[in-house]
């Protein structure tokens, strides 16, 4: 028996699934990708260095952020260029904010019409109009800081190799703080909600994997840690996790050790949730989870703990930059070095990571780029096998609504995944 | 199924319209008054284009005997002008003629909103109300065969290989974007259900990105052959992105670079979409401009072709009292690319590197000049190849009527 979905709706990039079940036996279980090419990694060879962020960060357009501080990450550690701490804990914000529009985008309006037995988001927002506006609320804040601090939402502006092109206004983020009250009232009330949603129990174990360090939750650095115990820098990470192509296929997924694995909001909850701001900790004690936690449709929930989150960890740094000067996030002069950089950091779908090779003038020789999705790809097609012999016994169209469910749960991104 | 579908997406737009609309509790002044359909273009008038007649169809839209339609435009223009006259700035007065316009259009949430807003309009304002509303009607019943007129235009959005962020830029726009989708028959948005597109006729379709795989291709032609008006979305559509850069690059080795196993793997030159087929019009930009888009988009769904102004970036540039990146020996692209998108890259300090395309009187022999002493010529032809800028410019060039 044959189970193909010939295209899933309700998330990043395009993508369709077959599974191939013999006697009750899952014989495959594959993502069948529709996603063209446009080789990324490529077209950044041979070129200035300073390309190398406007360019990658168009791989994706709901987290560009992300491709645009990894990529100058990288350079900047390729020509062993320091930026400021202010300059740091601004990029974080950033990513926080991406983080915060991504998830309330997929938690709300991409996952949960599957939870509820919906067939569409028209049920959803018409049975949940007060949740609707709140979940517009979180994104619309989100969305704010990115277009404060980046001078736009979708492929910002102002990041550049060593630090800001400008510095944003104190009075912008001044107002970001002002709301952010009302947006971690919402943050809790939208997890309140989530809390009383059917989630389906199924279980299957696996290794997960982030970045780690100490003192805050993980996003802007760290190092490469599982939940295996492994625990190495990020220069290693090529080392231990080994991209693979196979024939026809335009996506590479990423292995360690030949097993697949998970990245994202679950991988990061189960390793650093100790870390969690006061709120988002309280929440998570109240979902009642036990860790290790191999649920994978409990991925939606941990977004929501980090939603929470970071509310709380953006407002707390916005805070602390207004007290600092801003200005010192201004680009200064640095020398253009050669060199080989590596960075990774915290995308809303789990680690990206970089690598790239400069010569002296600051060409581009050699460009890396390993996303989430790519990662987590291996260990989506497992999980999906397995799951598919809990559903087997569903009428077709059942069984390709729970899948479809499934897969989006992962909130994966193809666009993304292909680059 | 296919019509069920269809008013099923309706239903949940209009939903969530209203529902952000409270949101806000506002109901934002509408500036284009919905006019029903003026005459549409001649079928055929954008000639046929071969690859070598690239970027025909900007060309046609500036040939396009567009008198008739200027003419009726202007005719309404001066009548919202004069109910603006007769309205006292007030946004409730605003709201209220809003809800009547869409009225026809949209009757159950126009509704609403009217409930809504006249509570807000005191006694004082009620007249010049309803005086403004007369004008309206008048301005609309004019050119239309009133019932025929009432069926909501049909739009598809249509994504090809890209980030996808040309979407993601309208869906951004929030409620201003969901009033769009009120006043039309969304076909195919996948991004709030799984069901796909049924088929049938559509008046407009806005593309997004690169036909990279053959599925890209067949879907592009087969929209095209479905829709009145076919619109590209953003600069991949329109010139090639980003990944047109492969084009300029070594042939084969690009996808070297990226791929162990490249056999089986559709990697064609970048082609922008109207090599394909014919494109209507063009939302430029990398990602496009959201308030560009609500400005054009009235007119195309009421089958007009809108003329983007020929004026550099440098103009928005200046508005926004930014000091110009030339004079800090910055290459910027701006003088010669067609301005629109408010100037957003000046405005934090990046140079323009000409997302939007070449302006139609844009002096590349000037720019060239200008950056001279900031850029070697290796340098600038880098730079416009970022957004797929180096092959228009050598068209320009080379004289080519592009």
């Amino acid at each position: 028996m044959d189970i193909k979905i010939n295209h899933i709706a309700k998330m990043e990039g395009h993508a369709g699934f077959m599974a191939s079940v013999l006697d009750g036996d899952v014989k495959s279980a594959k993502l069948e990708v529709q996603e063209g090419i446009r080789l990324i990694e490529g077209v950044l060879i041979g070129r200035y260095y300073t390309d190398m962020p406007i360019i990658a960060q168009r791989i994706c357009g709901i987290c560009p952020v992300v491709h645009n501080l990894t990529s100058i990450k990288a350079l900047e550690n390729a020509m062993g260029i320091q930026v400021t701490p202010e300059t740091k804990k601004l990029r974080t914000v950033m990513e926080l904010a991406q983080i915060i529009h991504s998830h309330a985008l997929h938690l709300f309006f991409l996952s949960l019409a599957d939870f509820l037995d919906m067939d569409n988001d028209i049920q959803l927002v018409s049975a949940y109009p007060e949740e609707t506006k709140i979940a517009v609320r979180l994104r619309e804040f989100g969305m704010d800081i990115v277009r404060v601090i980046g001078g736009r939402v979708i492929h910002p502006l102002t990041n550049e190799v060593g630090g800001f092109k400008k510095a944003p206004e104190a009075e912008a983020l001044r107002k970001i703080v002002a709301d952010s009250e009302r947006a971690l009232q919402d943050a809790v009330a939208l997890g309140d909600f989530f809390k009383k949603i059917k989630i389906p129990d199924f279980q299957r174990e696996t290794e997960y994997v982030c970045l780690s360090g100490k003192g805050r939750y993980a996003v802007y650095d760290g190092d490469i840690v599982s939940s295996y115990g492994l625990h190495i820098p990020v220069e290693k990470f090529e080392q231990d996790f080994q991209e693979l192509q196979k024939q026809n296929e335009v996506i590479k997924k990423v292995e360690h050790n030949g097993i697949s694995y998970m990245v994202g909001a679950i991988a990061r909850i189960n390793i650093n949730r100790s870390k969690l701001n006061p709120q988002a900790g309280k929440y998570l004690e109240s979902l009642n989870f036990t860790f290790p936690d191999y649920n994978p449709f409990h991925n939606i929930l941990c977004q929501m703990v980090e939603l929470i989150h970071c509310v709380e960890e953006s407002t707390k740094l916005i805070k602390e930059l207004l007290n600092s000067d801003l200005e010192r996030v201004v680009t200064r002069p640095y020398e253009i070095k050669e060199g080989v950089g590596v960075a990774a950091v915290e995308a809303p779908r789990g680690t990206l990571y970089y690598h790239v090779d400069v010569d002296s003038k600051g060409y581009v020789k050699n460009v890396n780029i390993i996303t989430p999705t790519a990662q987590f790809l291996a260990n989506l097609e497992d999980d999906v096998a397995d799951y598919i012999k809990e559903i087997i016994d569903l009428k077709d169209q059942d069984k390709q609504k729970k899948l479809r469910g499934f897969i989006r749960a992962y909130d994966p991104c193809i666009s993304c995944a292909v680059h | 199924m296919a019509v069920n579908k269809k008013s099923k997406i309706a239903k949940f737009l209009g939903r969530l319209s209203s529902v952000t609309s409270r949101l806000r509790g506002k109901v934002a002044a509408k500036k284009n008054a919905k006019k029903s359909k003026v005459k549409k273009l001649p079928v055929g008038i954008a000639k046929n284009k071969s690859a070598v007649a690239k970027k025909g169809a900007r060309v046609v839209k500036k040939k396009m005997p567009a008198k008739l339609t200027v003419k009726k435009k202007t005719v309404a223009d001066k009548k919202t002008k004069d109910a603006k006259k007769i309205l006292p700035n007030k946004p409730a007065n605003k709201s209220k003629a809003k809800a009547d316009k869409r009225k026809p259009t949209v009757k159950r949430v126009a509704k609403k909103k009217v409930d809504a807003s006249v509570a807000v309009v005191n006694e004082k304002n009620k007249s010049a109300v309803k005086k403004t509303v007369k004008i309206a009607k008048v301005a609309k019943a004019a050119p239309s065969k009133p019932e025929a007129k009432l069926k909501k235009p049909k739009v598809a959005i249509a994504s090809l290989t890209s980030c996808e962020g040309c979407q993601f830029a309208l869906l951004d726009l929030g409620e201003k974007f969901l009033d769009f989708v009120g006043k039309i028959e969304m076909v195919d948005f996948r991004l709030i259900e799984d069901e796909e597109d049924g088929g049938g006729d559509l008046d407009l379709v806005l593309v997004e990105g690169n036909p990279v795989t053959e599925e890209n291709v067949k879907t592009l032609k087969a929209l095209r052959k479905r829709s009145k008006l076919l619109v590209a979305l953003g600069n991949c559509a329109a010139m090639g992105g980003i990944p047109e850069i492969k084009n300029y690059q070594e042939g084969a080795n690009t996808i070297k670079h990226v791929y162990k196993y490249i056999q089986g793997i559709s990697n064609p030159e970048i082609r922008e979409i109207d090599n394909f087929v014919k494109v209507d019009f063009v939302f430029p930009g990398c990602p496009i401009s959201g308030d560009e888009f609500l400005r054009y988009i009235p007119e195309l769904l009421a089958g007009r072709i809108p003329v983007i102004p020929d004026q550099p970036v440098c103009v928005e540039c200046k508005a926004a009292g930014n000091r110009c990146l030339l004079l800090d020996k910055k290459p910027c692209f701006g003088p010669m690319i067609q301005g629109g998108c408010g100037a957003v890259c000046p405005t934090s300090r990046m140079t323009c590197q000409g997302c939007r395309g070449l302006r139609p009187t844009g002096n590349v022999k000037a720019m060239r000049a200008a950056l001279k002493n900031m850029v070697t010529d290796h340098e600038f032809e880098n730079i416009a190849e970022i957004f797929g800028l180096r092959d228009d410019i050598e068209a320009r060039e080379k004289n080519i009527k592009i």
